[in-house]
């Protein structure tokens, strides 16, 4: 995919593009803010990585401009302190996620990959299907191989979650800030025993494990092996 | 010109301004007492004349001109320095009178007579020797009644006087009303003068560093009290933030230091002699595994650092308690049940604060989570949200170790760990969050006795009925 990455910093700037090139995508880097606003305006990006804090055009101004330009290519915004507000006037302004500096790279690339590929029909959706994994969202049931899965609510949000995102790595932030709502990092392990609890129910009755564990990363949904 | 102090304060240029008004009335008034009494005296006088002239002509009407020279002897015997009285008859000889012929005019006439005019009459230089001037002012009504020319008059220097008296009165009354309120001015000023000569010292030792000095406020409840009680308030608030930040950056000096020396070590000794892939991979793993625990404590202390500031209150929204301690229970029951532990949220009073959710959240969950660190299994921890008149009490018990009651205020603080939980999971920063979010929403946090165990309080206003 082709990125755009707006960042000052020589040395974030290098982490996130030489990552990108490794993963076998496009990136284009931009120093400042006017440049990347223009390249972000001129050309097509599948995606915008964009630092808050850049000399001359700060990251807000920038989604805010490209926005008013009617383009909605996904920002994710990056912010180098863990900014209480900074989020909240991020997704404000425009951006579709943000991530805190310092970050792992398989961090950005997980949400880069949920991001870019987000398919605007999907959200209509009222039956999701994976395999045989079967969601409907209108009478609140799921059954796989045609039996039924009995889901808590909570299990059942999460389990939707990694349906609409199936086969894209979800990292355990991701997956508390969408299923939980936690924007804070919690000492204990909330995610696995979730992901453990759905996996009991999901995926040990039937046969072909559709919950896998990215070691590092987190968690990705897809057709057994 | 350099002013004393005294004169130089806001309650003395008050005072000053209400000199000027007083001056001014008391001018007022004497100089409306001034044209009032003068108006009346000289009309008195008038009116006077004007009688005497009427009955000589009721006189003259009566009983022709003999009737009148009765009455002309009467006015002779009356005529005195303060009374006169000429009569002329028709070639102007001066047949009655005790002033000079040449004197006549018809109509009123009211003037200072001159030297010649008083040498002629003996009363009117009696008149004159009275005053000061050596003058008179004469006052008087000349009419041809009959045969004969009346010219009837007064001294009017008494009206002079008068009104020589009423300005004596205004001069003094005047200075003396501004002697009066300057003194005052000076001494009501000189008590607040005083007061902020204090607030100033104190305020300047605070500019040196005695961080720990509060300004003087009375029991009088003034102003200024007001002032210094609001400015003390002010500093009461710059010297938590000041102290907090001194501790935050020993605290991090301290605790940074030692993960940062780990993590060298393990390089170093990684990097010593050459070793196989795999080893190389685990003390990477390994490597990035330390920085990322020391970049979470920082990020807990800069998140502390933001809550502490307060500039998150701008987002504060109604949230019902309740069910936000619903929405955290049930994420970290299962949570807490594979560690071995039960968790229950019970008797959960419908209340609502004023607040930040996800802050509030986070709390709830540090201290669910403390718990669920530090309470060896099968553990009980019981969440209780209860309303205690205009505040409500969120509590997360527990029926583990507890705390030491000699301890149990330093749980909150900074990095602060217990000897006993050395080896469970944190940074220490926990409660800490906890204490600052609570403090954000205008409450408290504190640790208690439950008889066995642990039981935190948070302490918080209820949001103001809509």
């Amino acid at each position: 995919m082709k990125v755009l990455v707006i960042e000052d910093d020589a040395s974030t700037a290098d982490y996130v593009v030489i990552g990108l090139k490794e993963e076998g995508h496009d990136p284009d880097h931009a120093a400042s803010g006017p440049i990347g606003l223009e390249l972000a305006c001129t050309r097509d990006y599948d995606a915008v990585v964009v630092d808050r804090m850049l000399p001359a055009l700060d990251g807000l101004s920038i989604v805010r401009a490209l926005r008013s330009s009617g383009r909605d290519t996904p920002v994710i915004f990056l912010t180098s302190v863990s900014g209480l507000d900074d989020r909240v006037e991020g997704l404000e302004a425009g951006a579709d996620d943000y991530l805190v500096k310092p970050f792992a790279f398989s961090e950005l690339m997980a949400r880069l990959n949920a991001l870019a590929r987000r398919s605007p029909l999907r959200r209509e959706e009222t039956v999701l299907k994976v395999g045989d994994l079967e969601m409907n969202l209108i009478a609140r049931t799921v059954k796989r191989e045609g039996r039924d899965i009995d889901l808590q609510p909570r299990e059942f949000r999460l389990l939707e979650y990694m349906m609409r995102n199936r086969g894209r790595v979800l990292t355990r932030t991701m997956l508390l800030e969408r299923v939980w709502d936690f924007h804070f990092d919690p000492k204990t392990n909330v995610v696995e025993t979730h992901v453990s609890r759905l996996r009991s129910k999901v995926d040990k009755p039937f046969a072909g494990e559709m919950i896998r564990t990215v070691r590092g990363s987190g968690y990705v949904l897809n057709v057994p092996a | 010109m350099i002013w004393p102090e005294e004169l130089r304060s806001i309650s003395f240029r008050v005072a000053l301004i209400y000199t000027g008004f007083f001056v001014v009335s008391v001018l007022g008034i004497l100089g409306t007492t001034y044209v009032i009494a003068s108006n009346e005296l000289a009309s008195t006088l008038r009116a006077q004349i004007t009688e005497d002239m009427d009955h000589l002509r009721r006189a003259h009407a009566a009983g022709g001109d003999e009737g009148l020279r009765e009455d002309f002897g009467e006015l002779g015997e009356a005529a005195s320095e303060d009374r006169f009285f000429l009569v002329l008859n028709g070639t102007g000889e001066r047949l009655f009178g005790n002033v000079p012929a040449d004197l006549w005019q018809p109509g009123w006439q009211d003037g200072r007579l001159g030297r010649r005019a008083i040498a002629a009459s003996p009363d009117l230089a009696a008149a004159a020797a009275h005053n000061e001037d050596h003058e008179v002012i004469f006052l008087a009504l000349g009419e041809a009644i009959g045969p004969y020319r009346v010219m009837l008059g007064r001294n009017s220097h008494i009206l002079d006087e008068t009104q020589e008296i009423i300005l004596s009165a205004m001069w003094i009354g005047g200075l003396v009303t501004a002697v009066l309120a300057l003194i005052g001015g000076f001494l009501v000023s000189r008590g607040p003068t005083r007061r902020v000569d204090a607030i100033a010292l104190t305020t300047r030792q605070i500019v040196e560093g005695r961080f720990d000095l509060r300004l003087p406020v009375s029991r009088r409840g003034d102003e200024l009290d007001r002032l210094a009680a609001d400015i003390n308030a002010m500093l009461a608030r710059i010297e938590m933030l000041l102290s907090s930040l001194r501790q935050v950056s020993t605290d991090i000096a301290h605790d940074l230091r030692t993960p940062l020396a780990r993590l060298r070590q393990r390089l170093d000794a990684v990097r010593r002699k050459p070793r196989a892939a795999g080893e190389y991979e685990a003390a990477i793993d390994a490597a990035i595994e330390e920085s990322d625990a020391a970049i979470a404590t920082f990020h807990a202390l800069l998140r502390i650092a933001q809550i502490e500031a307060g500039t998150r209150r701008s987002r504060f929204r109604t949230v019902d308690l309740a069910a936000l301690v619903e929405k955290t229970a049930e994420v970290y029951e299962e949570v807490a049940a594979d560690a071995g532990h039960r968790l229950v949220a019970r008797d959960l009073d419908r209340v609502d604060v004023e607040g930040d959710e996800e802050l509030l959240t986070q709390l709830l969950a540090n201290l669910i989570e403390n718990a669920i660190n530090h309470v060896p299994a099968p553990g009980r921890i019981e969440i209780t949200l209860r309303r205690a008149g205009d505040r409500v009490h969120l509590d997360v018990a527990d029926d583990g170790p507890g705390v030491p009651e000699a301890e149990r205020a330093k749980i909150f603080r900074r990095l602060y760990r217990l000897d006993q939980s050395r080896t469970t999971p944190g940074s220490g920063l926990g409660l800490s969050l906890v204490a600052a979010i609570a403090e954000l929403h205008g409450g408290t946090a504190t640790a208690l006795d439950n008889r066995p165990g642990l039981r935190i309080r948070t302490d918080m206003p209820l949001a103001p009925a809509a």
